[in-house]
Protein backbone atom coordinates (compact mmCIF):
# COMPACT_ATOMS: atom_id res chain seq x y z
CA UNK A 1 0.00 0.00 0.00
CA UNK A 2 1.58 3.59 -0.79
CA UNK A 3 2.56 5.86 2.29
CA UNK A 4 0.87 8.60 0.58
CA UNK A 5 -2.82 6.67 1.28
CA UNK A 6 -1.85 6.36 5.19
CA UNK A 7 -1.91 10.08 5.33
CA UNK A 8 -5.61 10.07 4.94
CA UNK A 9 -6.23 8.27 8.01
CA UNK A 10 -8.16 9.58 10.53
CA UNK A 11 -7.29 8.43 13.92
CA UNK A 12 -9.96 6.40 14.30
CA UNK A 13 -9.08 5.10 11.37
CA UNK A 14 -11.94 6.27 9.34
CA UNK A 15 -11.41 8.22 6.45
CA UNK A 16 -13.64 11.03 4.05
CA UNK A 17 -13.63 9.89 0.05
CA UNK A 18 -12.11 11.75 -2.71
CA UNK A 19 -11.67 15.17 -1.50
CA UNK A 20 -9.86 14.08 1.76
CA UNK A 21 -6.39 16.04 1.20
CA UNK A 22 -5.39 16.18 4.72
CA UNK A 23 -6.13 16.48 8.69
CA UNK A 24 -8.03 19.62 7.96
CA UNK A 25 -10.64 18.35 5.59
CA UNK A 26 -10.65 14.46 6.79
CA UNK A 27 -14.13 15.15 7.90
CA UNK A 28 -15.33 15.54 4.49
CA UNK A 29 -18.53 15.67 3.28
CA UNK A 30 -19.47 17.48 6.61
CA UNK A 31 -17.80 20.96 7.79
CA UNK A 32 -16.14 20.33 11.40
CA UNK A 33 -18.82 17.47 12.78
CA UNK A 34 -19.85 16.91 16.39
CA UNK A 35 -19.07 13.68 17.61
CA UNK A 36 -22.15 11.98 17.52
CA UNK A 37 -21.62 11.93 13.55
CA UNK A 38 -18.00 12.42 13.09
CA UNK A 39 -16.43 9.31 10.98
CA UNK A 40 -19.36 8.15 10.01
CA UNK A 41 -20.52 9.65 6.10
CA UNK A 42 -17.78 8.96 3.81
CA UNK A 43 -19.49 10.87 1.18
CA UNK A 44 -22.78 12.29 -0.27
CA UNK A 45 -24.80 13.85 -2.90
CA UNK A 46 -28.48 15.50 -3.00
CA UNK A 47 -29.42 16.48 -6.60
CA UNK A 48 -32.96 18.53 -6.37
CA UNK A 49 -35.13 19.15 -9.43
CA UNK A 50 -35.45 23.38 -9.49
CA UNK A 51 -39.35 23.40 -9.89
CA UNK A 52 -39.79 20.85 -7.04
CA UNK A 53 -38.11 22.83 -3.92
CA UNK A 54 -39.94 25.20 -2.28
CA UNK A 55 -37.84 28.64 -2.70
CA UNK A 56 -38.41 29.34 0.87
CA UNK A 57 -36.67 25.96 1.61
CA UNK A 58 -33.35 27.27 -0.10
CA UNK A 59 -30.64 28.67 1.92
CA UNK A 60 -27.24 29.32 1.98
CA UNK A 61 -25.89 26.35 3.48
CA UNK A 62 -27.28 22.77 4.44
CA UNK A 63 -26.96 20.35 7.28
CA UNK A 64 -27.96 16.63 8.23
CA UNK A 65 -30.73 17.32 11.15
CA UNK A 66 -31.85 13.65 11.42
CA UNK A 67 -30.17 10.06 10.91
CA UNK A 68 -32.03 6.79 11.09
CA UNK A 69 -30.80 3.35 11.40
CA UNK A 70 -26.86 4.37 10.52
CA UNK A 71 -25.88 3.28 14.06
CA UNK A 72 -26.63 -0.30 16.23
CA UNK A 73 -26.39 2.56 19.56
CA UNK A 74 -29.41 3.26 21.58
CA UNK A 75 -31.68 5.81 20.08
CA UNK A 76 -31.82 9.64 21.27
CA UNK A 77 -34.95 10.46 23.04
CA UNK A 78 -36.73 11.95 20.69
CA UNK A 79 -40.34 13.85 20.71
CA UNK A 80 -42.73 11.73 19.31
CA UNK A 81 -44.64 14.74 18.03
CA UNK A 82 -41.59 15.25 15.56
CA UNK A 83 -42.08 12.64 13.63
CA UNK A 84 -38.78 11.18 13.66
CA UNK A 85 -39.34 7.47 12.48
CA UNK A 86 -38.13 6.05 9.36
CA UNK A 87 -39.77 4.02 6.81
CA UNK A 88 -36.71 2.74 5.21
CA UNK A 89 -33.91 0.72 7.02
CA UNK A 90 -32.50 4.46 6.97
CA UNK A 91 -33.75 7.70 6.73
CA UNK A 92 -32.30 11.60 7.06
CA UNK A 93 -33.35 15.17 6.96
CA UNK A 94 -31.67 18.25 5.58
CA UNK A 95 -32.48 21.24 6.62
CA UNK A 96 -31.09 24.36 5.59
CA UNK A 97 -29.12 27.37 7.37
CA UNK A 98 -32.21 28.95 9.20
CA UNK A 99 -33.67 25.55 10.35
CA UNK A 100 -36.30 25.16 7.67
CA UNK A 101 -36.46 21.31 6.39
CA UNK A 102 -35.65 20.91 3.09
CA UNK A 103 -36.48 17.46 2.85
CA UNK A 104 -37.10 14.60 4.86
CA UNK A 105 -36.87 10.89 2.88
CA UNK A 106 -39.60 9.62 4.87
CA UNK A 107 -41.77 11.57 3.81
CA UNK A 108 -43.12 12.09 0.42
CA UNK A 109 -42.63 15.23 -0.81
CA UNK A 110 -44.58 17.71 -3.49
CA UNK A 111 -47.74 15.65 -3.05
CA UNK A 112 -45.93 12.62 -4.31
CA UNK A 113 -47.34 8.58 -3.11
CA UNK A 114 -44.54 7.75 -0.38
CA UNK A 115 -44.30 4.58 -2.13
CA UNK A 116 -42.51 6.71 -4.98
CA UNK A 117 -39.57 7.14 -2.66
CA UNK A 118 -37.13 4.47 -4.29
CA UNK A 119 -34.84 3.21 -1.70
CA UNK A 120 -31.42 1.19 -2.60
CA UNK A 121 -28.91 -0.06 0.28
CA UNK A 122 -25.39 -1.83 -1.43
CA UNK A 123 -22.26 -2.76 -0.07
CA UNK A 124 -19.70 -1.03 -1.91
CA UNK A 125 -16.68 -2.42 0.12
CA UNK A 126 -15.33 -3.81 2.75
CA UNK A 127 -15.60 -0.06 4.69
CA UNK A 128 -18.57 1.56 2.84
CA UNK A 129 -22.04 0.98 2.05
CA UNK A 130 -24.51 3.14 -0.01
CA UNK A 131 -27.88 4.04 0.68
CA UNK A 132 -30.09 6.27 -1.87
CA UNK A 133 -32.84 7.80 -2.27
CA UNK A 134 -34.65 8.67 -5.52
CA UNK A 135 -38.27 10.16 -6.68
CA UNK A 136 -38.27 9.75 -9.83
CA UNK A 137 -36.66 13.13 -11.31
CA UNK A 138 -37.56 15.03 -7.74
CA UNK A 139 -34.18 14.15 -6.28
CA UNK A 140 -31.78 12.18 -6.02
CA UNK A 141 -29.71 11.62 -2.79
CA UNK A 142 -26.70 9.08 -1.78
CA UNK A 143 -24.95 8.95 1.25
CA UNK A 144 -21.65 6.62 1.12
CA UNK A 145 -20.94 5.71 5.18
CA UNK A 146 -18.50 3.83 7.13
CA UNK A 147 -19.53 0.18 8.04
CA UNK A 148 -15.87 -0.66 9.59
CA UNK A 149 -13.22 -0.14 11.43
CA UNK A 150 -9.57 -0.09 11.10
CA UNK A 151 -8.65 -2.84 13.78
CA UNK A 152 -5.03 -2.03 13.65
CA UNK A 153 -5.50 1.66 14.52
CA UNK A 154 -8.85 2.08 16.36
CA UNK A 155 -8.38 1.13 19.99
CA UNK A 156 -11.79 2.21 21.11
CA UNK A 157 -14.48 1.80 18.42
CA UNK A 158 -17.49 5.06 18.12
CA UNK A 159 -20.75 3.52 18.00
CA UNK A 160 -23.75 6.08 16.78
CA UNK A 161 -26.97 6.13 17.68
CA UNK A 162 -29.56 4.17 15.76
CA UNK A 163 -32.08 7.22 15.80
CA UNK A 164 -30.43 10.54 16.80
CA UNK A 165 -30.51 14.17 15.57
CA UNK A 166 -26.73 15.56 15.33
CA UNK A 167 -25.41 18.25 17.13
CA UNK A 168 -23.50 19.45 14.08
CA UNK A 169 -23.55 18.66 10.56
CA UNK A 170 -23.28 20.98 8.04
CA UNK A 171 -22.45 19.83 4.71
CA UNK A 172 -19.56 21.25 2.48
CA UNK A 173 -21.15 23.39 -0.12
CA UNK A 174 -21.59 21.27 -3.46
CA UNK A 175 -22.98 18.51 -1.75
CA UNK A 176 -26.55 19.86 -2.48
CA UNK A 177 -26.75 20.51 -6.14
CA UNK A 178 -30.17 21.74 -7.67
CA UNK A 179 -30.33 21.44 -11.52
CA UNK A 180 -32.50 23.29 -13.69
CA UNK A 181 -35.45 21.54 -15.20
CA UNK A 182 -38.93 22.93 -16.76
CA UNK A 183 -42.54 21.30 -14.64
CA UNK A 184 -44.57 21.26 -18.28
CA UNK A 185 -48.00 21.10 -17.17
CA UNK A 186 -51.58 20.51 -18.97
CA UNK A 187 -54.16 22.91 -18.23
CA UNK A 188 -57.24 21.01 -17.21
CA UNK A 189 -60.33 23.45 -16.40
CA UNK A 190 -58.03 25.74 -12.96
CA UNK A 191 -56.07 22.79 -12.39
CA UNK A 192 -53.08 21.63 -14.02
CA UNK A 193 -51.38 17.69 -14.23
CA UNK A 194 -47.69 17.03 -14.63
CA UNK A 195 -46.74 15.88 -17.90
CA UNK A 196 -44.13 13.08 -19.43
CA UNK A 197 -45.41 12.22 -22.71
CA UNK A 198 -46.70 14.58 -26.01
CA UNK A 199 -48.94 12.36 -28.41
CA UNK A 200 -50.90 13.76 -31.31
CA UNK A 201 -54.50 13.56 -31.95
CA UNK A 202 -57.40 13.39 -34.05
CA UNK A 203 -55.88 16.13 -37.01
CA UNK A 204 -52.86 16.85 -35.43
CA UNK A 205 -49.53 15.69 -36.64
CA UNK A 206 -46.51 16.19 -34.00
CA UNK A 207 -43.14 16.16 -35.89
CA UNK A 208 -39.83 16.15 -34.66
CA UNK A 209 -37.42 18.15 -36.46
CA UNK A 210 -33.83 18.99 -35.48
CA UNK A 211 -33.05 21.37 -38.72
CA UNK A 212 -32.74 24.20 -36.58
CA UNK A 213 -29.74 24.39 -34.63
CA UNK A 214 -28.53 23.96 -32.14
CA UNK A 215 -32.51 23.26 -30.66
CA UNK A 216 -34.27 20.12 -31.78
CA UNK A 217 -38.33 20.70 -31.68
CA UNK A 218 -41.65 19.37 -32.21
CA UNK A 219 -44.01 21.60 -33.73
CA UNK A 220 -47.80 20.66 -34.08
CA UNK A 221 -49.19 20.24 -37.37
CA UNK A 222 -53.00 21.51 -38.01
CA UNK A 223 -53.60 21.51 -41.74
CA UNK A 224 -56.96 21.44 -42.33
CA UNK A 225 -57.35 24.60 -39.51
CA UNK A 226 -57.29 28.07 -40.96
CA UNK A 227 -58.12 31.28 -39.34
CA UNK A 228 -60.98 33.31 -40.30
CA UNK B 1 21.22 30.00 8.09
CA UNK B 2 18.65 28.05 6.88
CA UNK B 3 15.07 29.18 6.57
CA UNK B 4 12.40 27.24 6.53
CA UNK B 5 9.08 27.42 3.99
CA UNK B 6 5.75 25.97 3.74
CA UNK B 7 4.52 25.18 0.07
CA UNK B 8 1.17 25.23 -1.22
CA UNK B 9 0.74 22.60 -2.98
CA UNK B 10 -2.54 22.19 -5.22
CA UNK B 11 -4.94 19.58 -5.29
CA UNK B 12 -4.09 18.49 -8.81
CA UNK B 13 -0.62 17.96 -8.18
CA UNK B 14 -1.51 15.96 -4.50
CA UNK B 15 -3.38 13.99 -6.40
CA UNK B 16 -0.05 12.55 -8.03
CA UNK B 17 1.16 11.33 -5.11
CA UNK B 18 -2.42 8.87 -4.47
CA UNK B 19 -4.65 6.94 -6.29
CA UNK B 20 -7.31 9.63 -6.98
CA UNK B 21 -9.11 9.33 -9.10
CA UNK B 22 -9.27 5.58 -7.89
CA UNK B 23 -10.42 4.20 -4.97
CA UNK B 24 -8.25 3.75 -1.85
CA UNK B 25 -7.00 0.72 -1.47
CA UNK B 26 -4.51 -1.82 -3.55
CA UNK B 27 -2.28 -1.00 -6.08
CA UNK B 28 -4.44 -1.00 -9.84
CA UNK B 29 -2.26 -3.65 -11.01
CA UNK B 30 -3.47 -5.56 -14.32
CA UNK B 31 -4.76 -9.03 -14.27
CA UNK B 32 -1.84 -10.37 -15.21
CA UNK B 33 0.31 -8.64 -12.78
CA UNK B 34 2.39 -7.04 -14.75
CA UNK B 35 1.61 -3.41 -14.83
CA UNK B 36 -0.40 -1.04 -12.71
CA UNK B 37 -1.73 2.60 -13.44
CA UNK B 38 0.45 4.77 -11.89
CA UNK B 39 -0.56 7.41 -8.86
CA UNK B 40 0.76 10.34 -11.54
CA UNK B 41 -1.12 9.19 -14.57
CA UNK B 42 -4.70 10.52 -13.91
CA UNK B 43 -5.66 13.25 -10.83
CA UNK B 44 -8.98 14.26 -11.63
CA UNK B 45 -12.03 12.83 -13.02
CA UNK B 46 -15.95 14.31 -12.83
CA UNK B 47 -18.04 12.61 -14.36
CA UNK B 48 -22.43 13.25 -14.68
CA UNK B 49 -24.41 10.42 -15.43
CA UNK B 50 -28.39 9.65 -15.65
CA UNK B 51 -29.93 8.94 -12.52
CA UNK B 52 -30.61 5.51 -13.57
CA UNK B 53 -26.74 4.38 -13.24
CA UNK B 54 -25.00 3.73 -9.51
CA UNK B 55 -22.60 6.51 -9.40
CA UNK B 56 -20.50 4.27 -7.40
CA UNK B 57 -20.34 1.34 -9.85
CA UNK B 58 -17.56 2.59 -12.50
CA UNK B 59 -14.29 1.49 -12.79
CA UNK B 60 -11.52 1.81 -15.23
CA UNK B 61 -11.40 -1.55 -16.87
CA UNK B 62 -9.02 -1.37 -19.62
CA UNK B 63 -6.14 0.47 -21.06
CA UNK B 64 -5.05 -0.33 -24.22
CA UNK B 65 -1.51 1.34 -25.13
CA UNK B 66 -0.70 2.18 -28.94
CA UNK B 67 2.06 4.02 -30.59
CA UNK B 68 -0.73 7.49 -30.79
CA UNK B 69 -1.20 7.17 -26.84
CA UNK B 70 -3.87 5.50 -24.18
CA UNK B 71 -7.04 4.52 -24.53
CA UNK B 72 -8.83 4.42 -21.23
CA UNK B 73 -12.31 2.08 -21.27
CA UNK B 74 -14.51 3.03 -18.34
CA UNK B 75 -17.32 0.10 -17.58
CA UNK B 76 -19.84 -0.22 -15.11
CA UNK B 77 -19.84 -3.20 -12.54
CA UNK B 78 -23.91 -3.48 -12.55
CA UNK B 79 -24.35 -2.70 -15.87
CA UNK B 80 -21.97 -4.99 -18.40
CA UNK B 81 -23.14 -2.98 -21.58
CA UNK B 82 -22.05 -0.64 -20.71
CA UNK B 83 -18.23 0.85 -21.93
CA UNK B 84 -16.97 4.19 -22.72
CA UNK B 85 -13.64 4.83 -24.74
CA UNK B 86 -11.42 7.70 -23.43
CA UNK B 87 -8.82 8.61 -25.56
CA UNK B 88 -5.45 10.28 -24.72
CA UNK B 89 -3.07 11.26 -26.88
CA UNK B 90 0.82 10.75 -26.32
CA UNK B 91 1.30 14.26 -26.62
CA UNK B 92 -0.89 15.42 -23.84
CA UNK B 93 0.69 17.72 -21.40
CA UNK B 94 1.33 17.59 -18.18
CA UNK B 95 -2.31 18.37 -16.31
CA UNK B 96 -4.03 18.58 -19.43
CA UNK B 97 -7.37 17.67 -19.32
CA UNK B 98 -10.10 15.37 -21.86
CA UNK B 99 -13.87 16.03 -22.36
CA UNK B 100 -15.64 12.35 -23.02
CA UNK B 101 -19.90 12.42 -23.31
CA UNK B 102 -22.50 9.73 -24.33
CA UNK B 103 -25.28 10.55 -24.96
CA UNK B 104 -27.39 7.28 -25.22
CA UNK B 105 -26.08 6.99 -21.66
CA UNK B 106 -26.89 11.18 -20.68
CA UNK B 107 -22.78 10.77 -19.46
CA UNK B 108 -20.61 13.93 -19.57
CA UNK B 109 -17.10 14.53 -17.90
CA UNK B 110 -13.58 15.09 -17.71
CA UNK B 111 -10.69 13.48 -17.08
CA UNK B 112 -6.88 15.90 -16.28
CA UNK B 113 -3.83 13.84 -16.72
CA UNK B 114 -0.93 14.84 -14.45
CA UNK B 115 1.90 13.26 -16.34
CA UNK B 116 2.64 10.61 -18.94
CA UNK B 117 6.01 10.01 -17.45
CA UNK B 118 5.53 7.26 -15.92
CA UNK B 119 3.05 5.35 -17.99
CA UNK B 120 4.92 5.52 -21.10
CA UNK B 121 6.70 2.87 -20.03
CA UNK B 122 4.15 0.61 -20.34
CA UNK B 123 4.30 -1.85 -23.42
CA UNK B 124 2.32 -1.86 -25.97
CA UNK B 125 -1.09 -4.05 -25.49
CA UNK B 126 -4.63 -4.11 -23.84
CA UNK B 127 -3.81 -4.25 -19.93
CA UNK B 128 -7.51 -5.46 -17.96
CA UNK B 129 -8.30 -4.30 -14.54
CA UNK B 130 -10.66 -5.89 -12.37
CA UNK B 131 -12.92 -3.66 -10.38
CA UNK B 132 -11.42 -4.70 -7.21
CA UNK B 133 -8.56 -2.41 -7.78
CA UNK B 134 -9.78 0.00 -9.93
CA UNK B 135 -12.81 1.56 -8.88
CA UNK B 136 -13.22 5.05 -9.10
CA UNK B 137 -13.80 6.99 -6.36
CA UNK B 138 -17.54 7.99 -5.56
CA UNK B 139 -17.37 11.20 -5.43
CA UNK B 140 -16.15 11.40 -8.93
CA UNK B 141 -19.59 10.57 -10.55
CA UNK B 142 -22.87 12.29 -9.48
CA UNK B 143 -26.48 11.64 -10.93
CA UNK B 144 -28.28 13.84 -12.94
CA UNK B 145 -32.00 14.14 -12.98
CA UNK B 146 -31.84 13.99 -16.82
CA UNK B 147 -35.65 15.58 -16.76
CA UNK B 148 -36.70 17.75 -19.57
CA UNK B 149 -34.58 21.53 -19.05
CA UNK B 150 -35.71 23.64 -21.73
CA UNK B 151 -38.71 24.65 -23.90
CA UNK B 152 -38.73 26.21 -26.77
CA UNK B 153 -41.93 27.35 -28.52
CA UNK B 154 -41.87 28.01 -32.39
CA UNK B 155 -44.15 30.30 -34.46
CA UNK B 156 -43.12 30.07 -37.86
CA UNK B 157 -39.40 31.13 -38.19
CA UNK B 158 -39.53 32.72 -34.38
CA UNK B 159 -38.53 30.60 -32.06
CA UNK B 160 -38.84 31.46 -28.41
CA UNK B 161 -35.88 32.11 -25.99
CA UNK B 162 -35.32 29.05 -23.72
CA UNK B 163 -38.52 28.10 -20.85
CA UNK B 164 -37.85 27.19 -17.76
CA UNK B 165 -39.61 26.55 -14.46
CA UNK B 166 -43.33 26.29 -14.87
CA UNK B 167 -44.96 25.61 -18.37
CA UNK B 168 -48.36 25.07 -19.00
CA UNK B 169 -49.93 23.83 -21.96
CA UNK B 170 -53.04 25.51 -22.47
CA UNK B 171 -55.90 24.24 -25.29
CA UNK B 172 -57.00 27.00 -27.95
CA UNK B 173 -59.72 27.30 -30.37
CA UNK B 174 -60.75 24.19 -31.72
CA UNK B 175 -57.56 21.91 -29.68
CA UNK B 176 -58.50 19.66 -27.19
CA UNK B 177 -55.84 18.77 -25.12
CA UNK B 178 -56.14 15.11 -22.52
CA UNK B 179 -54.09 13.82 -19.74
CA UNK B 180 -54.09 10.39 -19.31
CA UNK B 181 -52.21 8.66 -16.14
CA UNK B 182 -49.75 5.89 -17.65
CA UNK B 183 -47.16 3.78 -15.35
CA UNK B 184 -43.94 6.22 -15.77
CA UNK B 185 -46.53 9.49 -15.93
CA UNK B 186 -48.87 10.83 -17.67
CA UNK B 187 -49.67 10.92 -21.53
CA UNK B 188 -50.79 13.82 -23.05
CA UNK B 189 -52.61 13.43 -26.22
CA UNK B 190 -53.21 17.03 -28.54
CA UNK B 191 -56.37 16.76 -30.74
CA UNK B 192 -57.88 19.78 -33.44
CA UNK B 193 -61.01 19.81 -33.57
CA UNK B 194 -63.01 18.54 -36.91
CA UNK B 195 -64.12 21.80 -38.27
CA UNK B 196 -62.40 23.53 -40.96
CA UNK B 197 -63.09 26.94 -40.18
CA UNK B 198 -60.46 28.04 -37.33
CA UNK B 199 -61.97 30.20 -35.09
CA UNK B 200 -60.51 32.54 -32.99
CA UNK B 201 -61.57 33.70 -29.55
CA UNK B 202 -63.03 37.77 -29.59
CA UNK B 203 -60.21 40.26 -28.95
CA UNK B 204 -61.24 43.10 -27.39
CA UNK B 205 -59.38 46.77 -27.64
CA UNK B 206 -56.18 45.68 -25.52
CA UNK B 207 -56.45 42.45 -26.82
CA UNK B 208 -57.63 41.01 -23.36
CA UNK B 209 -60.03 37.76 -24.83
CA UNK B 210 -63.24 38.29 -23.94
CA UNK B 211 -65.67 35.83 -21.84
CA UNK B 212 -68.51 34.69 -24.12
CA UNK B 213 -72.11 36.04 -23.59
CA UNK B 214 -73.17 33.46 -20.72
CA UNK B 215 -76.93 34.83 -20.02
CA UNK B 216 -79.32 37.85 -21.31
CA UNK B 217 -81.41 38.83 -18.72
CA UNK B 218 -80.56 36.63 -16.16
CA UNK B 219 -81.54 33.40 -18.67
CA UNK B 220 -78.95 31.03 -19.49
CA UNK B 221 -78.78 29.23 -22.59
CA UNK B 222 -79.58 25.24 -22.54
CA UNK B 223 -76.68 22.35 -22.00
CA UNK B 224 -75.74 23.08 -25.41
CA UNK B 225 -75.54 26.63 -25.24
CA UNK B 226 -78.20 27.27 -27.54
CA UNK B 227 -80.63 30.40 -26.43
CA UNK B 228 -84.15 30.83 -28.05
CA UNK B 229 -86.04 33.84 -28.57
CA UNK B 230 -89.69 33.43 -29.82
CA UNK B 231 -91.98 36.35 -30.95
CA UNK B 232 -95.35 37.06 -29.04
CA UNK B 233 -98.24 39.65 -30.10
CA UNK B 234 -96.99 41.71 -33.02
CA UNK B 235 -93.53 40.61 -32.99
CA UNK B 236 -92.03 37.71 -35.02
CA UNK B 237 -88.60 36.43 -34.91
CA UNK B 238 -87.19 35.00 -38.05
CA UNK B 239 -83.98 33.24 -38.83
CA UNK B 240 -81.83 35.53 -41.36
CA UNK B 241 -78.13 34.34 -43.08
CA UNK B 242 -75.67 35.57 -40.39
CA UNK B 243 -78.66 36.91 -37.55
CA UNK B 244 -82.35 37.21 -36.87
CA UNK B 245 -85.01 39.86 -38.67
CA UNK B 246 -86.80 41.29 -36.17
CA UNK B 247 -90.58 42.09 -37.79
CA UNK B 248 -93.61 44.12 -36.22
CA UNK B 249 -96.30 42.26 -38.22
CA UNK B 250 -99.31 44.80 -36.75
CA UNK B 251 -97.07 47.73 -38.55
CA UNK B 252 -97.28 46.35 -41.93
CA UNK B 253 -98.71 48.55 -44.62
CA UNK B 254 -102.32 47.47 -45.81
CA UNK B 255 -101.93 48.53 -49.59
CA UNK B 256 -99.54 46.66 -51.95
CA UNK B 257 -96.95 49.10 -53.85
CA UNK B 258 -99.24 48.92 -57.51
CA UNK B 259 -102.13 50.06 -55.52
CA UNK B 260 -100.20 52.65 -53.81
CA UNK B 261 -98.89 53.93 -56.89
CA UNK B 262 -102.57 54.35 -58.46
CA UNK B 263 -103.31 56.35 -55.13
CA UNK B 264 -99.67 58.24 -55.68
CA UNK B 265 -100.78 58.94 -59.16
CA UNK B 266 -104.37 60.37 -58.48
CA UNK B 267 -102.45 62.46 -55.70
CA UNK B 268 -100.57 63.53 -58.20
CA UNK B 269 -103.76 64.45 -60.90
CA UNK B 270 -105.25 65.87 -57.99
CA UNK B 271 -102.02 68.56 -57.51
CA UNK B 272 -101.83 68.93 -61.30
CA UNK B 273 -106.03 69.11 -61.12
CA UNK B 274 -105.49 71.90 -58.40
CA UNK B 275 -102.59 74.08 -60.00
CA UNK B 276 -105.00 73.87 -63.43
CA UNK B 277 -108.19 75.27 -61.31
CA UNK B 278 -105.94 78.16 -59.49
CA UNK B 279 -105.04 79.05 -62.98
CA UNK B 280 -108.24 78.95 -64.31
CA UNK B 281 -109.53 80.80 -61.74
CA UNK B 282 -107.02 83.50 -62.11
CA UNK B 283 -108.11 83.86 -65.45
CA UNK B 284 -111.66 84.13 -64.71
CA UNK B 285 -110.71 86.87 -62.29
CA UNK B 286 -108.97 88.57 -65.08
CA UNK B 287 -112.00 88.55 -66.86
CA UNK B 288 -114.41 89.95 -64.23
CA UNK B 289 -111.69 92.53 -63.45
CA UNK B 290 -112.08 93.41 -67.33
CA UNK B 291 -116.15 92.87 -67.84
CA UNK B 292 -116.33 95.93 -64.42
CA UNK B 293 -113.83 98.31 -66.24
CA UNK B 294 -115.67 97.83 -69.41
CA UNK B 295 -119.51 98.11 -67.67
CA UNK B 296 -118.39 101.46 -65.88
CA UNK B 297 -117.00 103.26 -69.00
CA UNK B 298 -120.53 102.31 -70.95
CA UNK B 299 -122.58 104.09 -68.04
CA UNK B 300 -120.10 107.36 -67.77
CA UNK B 301 -120.29 107.56 -71.76
CA UNK B 302 -124.20 107.11 -71.69
CA UNK B 303 -125.51 108.80 -68.97
CA UNK B 304 -124.59 112.95 -69.92
CA UNK B 305 -125.63 112.51 -73.71
CA UNK B 306 -129.14 111.30 -72.75
CA UNK B 307 -129.81 113.97 -70.37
Amino acid sequence: MPISHLNNRDPLGRYGVGRNQNKLVRDYPIWNPSPDIQYLIADMWVLLNSVSVAVDRLGSSYRLSWLWGFGAGPAQALDPLLGYVGIHNKDIELQNNVGATLLRTSIAPFGAELSSVVFTERQLNARLSLVRWQLGGYYDIGVIYHTAWNDDIDVAPQEYASNFLPVSAKLFGGIVTLESTIGLYVKDGNSVTNVTELQHGHNTTLVKNSSVAPVSYTHLALPTNREV
Amino acid sequence: MATSAIWNVNWLVENTQRAYPLQYGPAAMDTTGTVSIPEDFLVQMQITVSYIYDPTAFYISKIIVVGTGFIVYLKNVLLSTFELPITIPSTAADFESFQFASDADQLNGSLTVGTLSSIASWPAGVWQFDPAVAMLESDVVRPTLAGLNRLYVRNGDTLSAPLTGYAVLDAGPNIRLSVQPTATGNLVTISAGTNPNYTQACLCGNGAVTQGIVSINGQTGDSNGNFNILGKGCYQFTPVANGIEITNVCTDPCCTCDQLEGVLKDVRDFGNGAASLEQYLVKIGEALERLQFVTQLNSAVITPCDS
